[in-house]
């Protein structure tokens, strides 16, 4: 049976949670624990970006980073990535091309903006 | 044990280093074989500088191996060449000998310049993959929270 975008939503969320149970030093080299501000951020995005623009964008790879913080990454099958980066302060994206170069990195402010105007367009624009 | 010939906070300019993977999604790519630029961006009080240890001073398994919990054998491991990212990033990215007490803290290096995700991304780009993480011969796993 094919997963909803609330089933993919939910997963995404479920694994956001997780990330709350790392316990300082989880990557090996003292990385402080995820903080609850990082991940409140990092659903809020999803759920934006639901949302905007329903079930192909409700399922990135989830996982921590050292910041300490959240990275949610939308993958353009071989043709590159969004990354949306999430701490305690702030959130930003960093576009990989599919060359493994980095294209563009700005903070985000609003994330239906970055949902419509970032994650859309760059996606559209990789997989072509 | 052989210890480094260089003083501490000496800027190191020839050599190899080893660099941890932990065993996430986000911080290496199955599919094109390497590790993600989220392997070498530091901690942000850490000023732009992460860990990494001098090869010629420790054993791969050591290197690989998570001095706090060492039953966990998640993690993949790769190599630097500090001449080469000396180069590639036009000088950004260095490496400075940082001895500490700490296990392996004989082979400690800082290296300096990657809190900028372009210079991060430069580093993953040219590191050689020695243990792709998740992949020990032992079978050993995540003991929390990988994906």
């Amino acid at each position: 049976m094919a997963n909803t975008a609330e089933d993919l939503g939910q997963r995404a969320l479920a694994e956001i949670d997780k990330l709350g149970s790392l316990d300082p030093g989880w990557d090996s080299y003292d990385a402080e624990s995820i903080p609850e501000e990082a991940r409140t951020r990092a659903r809020d995005c999803i759920r934006a970006v639901i949302s905007q623009l329903g079930s192909s964008y409700a399922d990135p790879v989830v996982g921590p980073t050292a910041t300490p913080g959240v990275v949610l990454i939308w993958k353009a099958k071989g043709q590159g990535e969004v990354h949306a980066i999430f701490s305690r302060d702030d959130a930003k994206y960093v576009v990989v091309g599919s060359d493994q170069r980095i294209r563009d990195r700005l903070p985000i402010h609003a994330y239906p903006d970055f949902a419509l105007q970032v994650l859309k367009y760059h996606l559209s624009l990789l997989r072509r | 044990m052989a210890i480094p010939p260089y003083a501490r906070g000496e800027e190191i300019r020839a050599g190899t280093l080893y660099r941890r993977i932990p065993n996430f999604r986000n911080y290496y790519d199955h599919d094109l074989g390497l590790p993600t630029f989220h392997a070498f961006t530091p901690r942000r009080k850490d000023n732009g500088a992460f860990s990494a240890h001098l090869k010629d001073y420790v054993s791969e398994e050591d290197a690989a191996t998570d001095p706090k919990r060492p039953d966990d054998r998640s993690y993949g491991l790769c190599e630097l060449d500090i001449a080469d990212m000396r180069a590639l990033t036009q000088g950004a990215v260095t490496a400075w000998y940082a001895p500490s007490q700490r296990a392996l803290g004989h082979a400690h290096v800082r290296v300096l310049g990657c809190a900028d995700e372009m210079m991060a991304q430069a580093v993953a780009r040219m590191a050689r993959v020695i243990r792709v993480p998740g992949t020990h011969p032992s079978g050993g796993r995540a003991t929390q929270g990988r994906t």
